[in-house]
């Protein structure tokens, strides 16, 4: 783009549009010769229009020469970090110089995926509730001070809450600096009709804009921080750790880091130890596992742990659950995790008929498939007392 | 062979004598000069007759547009040409010098075939022609 603007090209601009020199050939040449006249001609039958500059037409005759219309010089400033990613980047750079070392240390304190498992996923599942409503939208205080108490008392976050602070005064001071910057390029004067002070004025409109949307975004991040602040220092201190941590369970619920994809979570439900029992009465006692999701998508839930159950294809880690009439969704979404755990869950608690032996494996080793996982020894007996008082509960019957 | 057999293979044989074989896309002469222009940086009808040092051809990396876009002086003189060389084998030309042997070679020979003229270069045809050698 520079190297237009900075090349023996002439270059007219008029009602925020550049106009470049028209090329011809024997169609371009008949139209022009068609819709010709003075000074503007409109040739083609489209007229371009500018929401700001009003209808304009697309060819102008400057002293026997003809321009054509050719980009808004608005929307070259809008969509140059689209259109040239690189230059924006340096351009950026260059503009920002002075804080960017400053903002280098400055991170949100929850990503939106954090947020939503949080503060949609958790108040799902935990009893947070009050009467018998589920709470609507997000209950902050209610989940922070259920995983307060599951946490280890007491809780010390001194050099996170410092850290927070500074984070806070560095951004207030960055946001004061970008407000400075932006008084001093706001009054940019309207685009010259050409040559080299053509260059110097998108230079310094996209300035402005580089200023513009960089200190919407830090004022947005500033905001999020200091909405932080204002909650009690012990659950701002909880949500510091597990910020840090990036891994919480309570009540059998819970979240840790995906190792192999970065920025992503698994959010996990533990199933509990539970029965089902085969063709013949025969109780099997399935122990605890965690039936999870992964925030990158695909939506299909799996076991996390070493696990053998009738609707996994073996023994093995993270194998995804066999589900019927289960279409997946394609985007992440808390609504969407929570669909995937009830139907993980669901299916390991309720998904095999011990008469039909669904699945890929059957507990008593007969079916249609051959079974590649067996399940002797997690029989119990029919009299175990557990059964017998209830503790557990056969989940098939 | 039986008659049905025969009468298959002559359908065949009809079938694939009726079918066009290679065809060749008709260059139009104002591509074929309008490259010229651009790629020789020709700014005046005298260019053509001048016996500066130039370039031989075009490279094969220079094909010429199907669709080409010119200045406004570019187009002038490409329609000067045209006006000035008017011919059916000015499409075929790649030099400036083609440009003018075209002229002469359509008024001495104007029935030499298309495929000819796209393999073979008008300088080579204009040499053999003047040589006298068959048509």
């Amino acid at each position: 783009m520079w190297q237009l603007l900075r090349g023996t090209t002439e270059i007219i601009v008029q009602d925020g549009f550049l106009y470049v020199p028209l090329l011809f050939d024997p169609d371009i040449a008949a139209a022009v010769a068609a819709g010709g006249g003075e000074g503007r001609a409109a040739v083609c039958s489209c007229e371009a229009t500018d929401l700001n500059a009003g209808p304009a037409t697309p060819l102008l005759q400057r002293q026997g020469h003809y321009f054509i219309q050719s980009l808004s010089l608005a929307a070259l400033v809008d969509h140059y970090d689209a259109v040239f990613p690189e230059e924006y980047e340096r351009a950026r750079k260059a503009c920002l110089g002075e804080i960017l070392s400053r903002l280098a240390t400055c991170r949100p304190l929850l990503d939106s995926t954090l947020q939503a498992i949080l503060f949609e996923v958790f108040p799902y599942f935990l009893r947070t509730r009050i009467g018998k409503k589920r709470p609507q939208g997000r209950n902050v205080e209610a989940v922070l001070a259920a995983l307060a108490a599951s946490l280890p008392t007491p809780v010390r976050a001194d050099s996170l809450l410092r850290a927070l602070a500074e984070q806070v005064a560095t951004l207030q001071g960055v946001v004061q600096w970008l407000a400075a910057r932006q008084a001093a390029v706001a009054a940019l004067p309207p685009p010259p009709a050409g040559g080299p002070a053509l260059q110097q004025w998108l230079h310094q409109a996209l300035q402005a804009r580089i200023i513009a949307r960089e200190l919407a975004r830090r004022q947005e991040e500033l905001a999020a921080l200091q909405s932080w602040q204002h909650l009690p220092e012990r659950q701002l201190a909880v949500l510091l750790i597990l910020a840090a941590r990036g891994a919480a369970e309570v009540d059998g619920i819970g979240f840790c880091r995906d190792a192999k994809r970065s920025g992503a979570y698994w959010v996990y439900k533990r199933s509990g130890p539970f029965v089902l029992q085969d063709y013949y009465g025969r109780p099997y006692l399935f122990p605890d596992c965690r039936v999870a999701v992964s925030t990158a998508g695909p939506f299909q839930p799996v076991v996390l742990d070493t696990y053998k159950h009738p609707l996994l294809r073996r023994l093995a880690p993270r194998q995804p659950i066999c589900l019927t009439d289960y279409q997946p969704p394609q985007e992440f979404s808390a609504p969407a995790v929570i669909r995937a755990l009830q139907e993980g869950l669901n299916a390991l608690y309720y998904g095999y008929n011990s008469r039909k032996r669904n699945g890929y494996n059957s507990l008593d080793g007969l079916g249609q498939h051959h079974s590649v996982v067996d399940f002797a020894d997690w029989r119990l007996p029919k009299n175990d007392p557990r059964l017998l008082s209830g503790e557990l509960e056969v989940k098939n019957r | 062979m039986t008659a049905i057999m025969a009468l298959l293979l002559d359908r065949i044989k009809a079938g694939r004598e009726q079918k066009p074989g290679q065809q060749i896309w008709p260059p139009t002469a104002f591509a074929a000069v309008a490259a010229i222009v651009q790629m020789f940086g020709l700014t005046g009808l005298a260019d053509l007759e001048s016996e500066r040092p130039r370039r031989e051809t075009l490279t094969p990396g220079e094909r010429r547009s199907l669709f080409p876009l010119l200045s406004a002086a570019q187009y002038q003189l490409t329609m000067a040409i045209l006006q000035e060389y008017d011919n059916p084998y000015l499409g075929y030309a790649r030099t400036p010098g083609e440009i003018t042997i075209s002229h002469q070679l359509w008024q001495g020979h104007a029935k030499i075939d298309p495929m000819s003229l796209a393999r073979t270069s008008l300088t080579a045809i204009w040499r053999q022609q003047s040589a006298g050698w068959p048509k």
